[in-house]
């Protein structure tokens, strides 16, 4: 399913929107090799960032490309691209996936862009001390127990989506990012650089959060 | 001081562990057997912990296989100084 914000497209897919057929349908050579060397409990979460990516390049692209003649492809740093097979200058491109869930969003190559989808869990608190900065755990103390699962996973998202728009990923440690959550917002106060960023997060099921983050 | 096969062998018990899977080999993907960037972050927190070697979170987040994780940890080990 595509959304659009004002300075972004993003697609979410889920599982039922898999059939046993989808790979073969969807995916280029190269990328079905890829897809068949990934251990099992890969495959899918894989397909459905895939999936999600395809829809979003060709609503970006307003066409009807078939999704097997888009090839998305990792750079050396892991941040994804794609190819197209006409002359069309490709977009932006972030992909994220759960094993049920796969999001991706785009914007013009002008734009950074990253996204992050995450379940939300039982948090251990020794990961919640290792991931976030003092100010972030005294919001989360003032949160209810029963929201704070809820409110980690936010954070962490935030941070993720941030990170990949730089990037970086999480060969950043995410504690030099400091994330304040506002309704469907967040503001970042990063350590090592004043980046400007819009930026968007929803809960897109109750257990489910999507974190977006462009220039 | 303990060797590269004691290291390798504890941060495949590690990840074993954490993982529910006992199906890692020295080239294994630690980035493929982790269900999650949450999960691989935790991996990582483990490492340091059980390791540490607390100086090495982005260094040990730029390896790629099960391997390079011992190799890693091996290097640091060997540089850590020795508390007497």
């Amino acid at each position: 399913m595509i959304h659009v914000l004002p300075f972004v497209t993003y697609s979410v897919q889920t599982t039922a929107q898999l059939t046993p057929h989808t790979a073969e349908n969807i995916c280029s050579p190269a990328e079905l090799a890829r897809y068949h060397s990934l251990p099992d409990i890969k495959q899918t979460a894989w397909l459905l960032g895939r999936l999600a990516a395809k829809e979003a390049i060709q609503h970006f692209h307003k066409s009807s490309l078939s999704r097997s003649a888009i090839e998305i492809f990792n750079h050396a740093t892991g941040a994804p691209d794609y190819r197209l097979d006409t002359t069309l200058e490709p977009g932006r491109l972030s992909l994220s996936h759960t094993t049920s869930i796969g999001v991706a969003a785009i914007t013009d190559n002008s734009r950074k862009i990253g996204i992050d989808v995450e379940h939300v869990r039982n948090w251990d608190p020794k990961t919640i001390t290792s991931f976030t900065t003092e100010a972030e755990r005294q919001n989360l103390e003032a949160v209810s127990p029963t929201k704070r699962n809820l409110q980690a996973t936010i954070l962490w998202s935030a941070k993720e989506a941030y990170l990949k728009l730089l990037g970086t990923g999480l060969t950043r440690h995410p504690r030099t990012v400091e994330i304040t959550v506002s309704k469907n917002t967040f503001l970042v106060a990063d350590q090592y650089s004043q980046q400007t960023t819009k930026t968007f997060w929803t809960q897109y099921t109750e257990n489910c959060i999507i974190a977006i983050s462009t220039t | 001081m303990k060797s590269y096969e004691q290291i390798y062998q504890e941060v495949v018990d590690l990840i074993a562990a954490k993982i529910s899977t006992r199906d890692i080999a020295p080239h294994s993907s630690v980035f493929e057997l982790a269900t999650d960037s949450i999960q691989l972050f935790e991996l990582v927190m483990t490492f340091e912990e059980r390791f540490k070697i607390t100086a090495s979170y982005e260094d040990m987040m730029s390896v790629k296989t099960v391997n390079d994780v011992a190799h890693l940890i091996h290097r640091k080990t060997q540089l850590a100084p020795v508390r007497i």
